[in-house]
């Protein structure tokens, strides 16, 4: 059903040319040949549900702020506790538009409103902690090989259920 | 972010994600996803606008229990509004 023959857009072409000629020299974009499928099954008034951005989101004055600057990007993570405030999160990625985020940091890391999904029944609980990456990433190895990987065994271990992706 | 939903996927967690380009999901093969006509920086919307934050949410959730196989990509109908 599926080939491993790359889907091109106008768009990915121009990230991909700007990105050469800017940072990465030898980024290209991903491209698997598998599919990867867990089913849901708990409902989802259950379920200790995970958040994970790729904004560079971090806690100001505890957590070190992504390598936003790196040109090959910064594949580590954070560890937010579920109930941080919004107010002590800061965004280190500077490949997006700030002017949304310095408004309301919900829209790329929405713990407020998981909190309230929660508290209405919606969905059991946030896990704890949330986890925050840094999106820019021409270089993948590493985060496929050790960074995902360890976040996942962190969501694994804290009894995650389910666990929702927010870019930026 | 398809490649950290795989990992996740792989210890046996199902996940959705939020996307803003579908290509990128459809070239990685990933799980599950939400695609938004929304700008990048803006995810869920715009700020300081709880409801409509909420509401994409909670149609992203609806993709764990709807879904049925992998690369699932749904098309919010939701447009931008300033």
């Amino acid at each position: 059903m599926y080939t491993n023959r790359m889907i091109n857009t106008e768009a990915l072409q121009r990230s991909y040319t700007t990105v050469r000629e800017k940072w990465d020299p030898h980024f290209d974009w991903v491209v698997n040949d598998s599919v990867m499928w867990t089913p849901f099954k708990s409902p989802l008034a259950q379920t200790n549900l995970a958040l994970v951005t790729t904004c560079g989101a971090y806690r100001k004055d505890v957590d070190l702020p992504f390598d936003a600057s790196n040109y090959y990007g910064d594949p580590s993570f954070r560890e937010i506790p579920s109930d941080t405030e919004m107010s002590a999160i800061d965004f280190a990625h500077t490949h997006f538009n700030h002017e949304h985020v310095a408004q309301d940091g919900n829209v790329a890391f929405p713990l407020d409103r998981l909190r309230e999904l929660a508290r209405d029944g919606v969905i059991a609980s946030v896990a704890n902690p949330t986890i925050s990456f840094s999106g820019y990433l021409p270089q993948t190895k590493q985060l496929v090989n050790e960074t995902a990987p360890a976040a996942a065994k962190r969501l694994k271990e804290v009894n995650a259920h389910a666990a929702l992706l927010v870019p930026c | 972010m398809g490649l950290i939903a795989r990992a996740i996927e792989e210890v046996g967690i199902p996940t959705v994600c939020i996307i803003l380009r579908r290509e990128v999901s459809l070239n990685v093969k990933t799980p599950r996803s939400l695609f938004l006509k929304f700008p990048f920086g803006a995810p869920l919307g715009p700020a300081n606008d709880a409801a409509t934050q909420r509401a994409v949410i909670e149609e992203a959730l609806q993709m764990l229990v709807t879904a049925t196989e992998s690369v699932t990509i749904l098309d919010s109908a939701r447009a931008w509004k300033k």
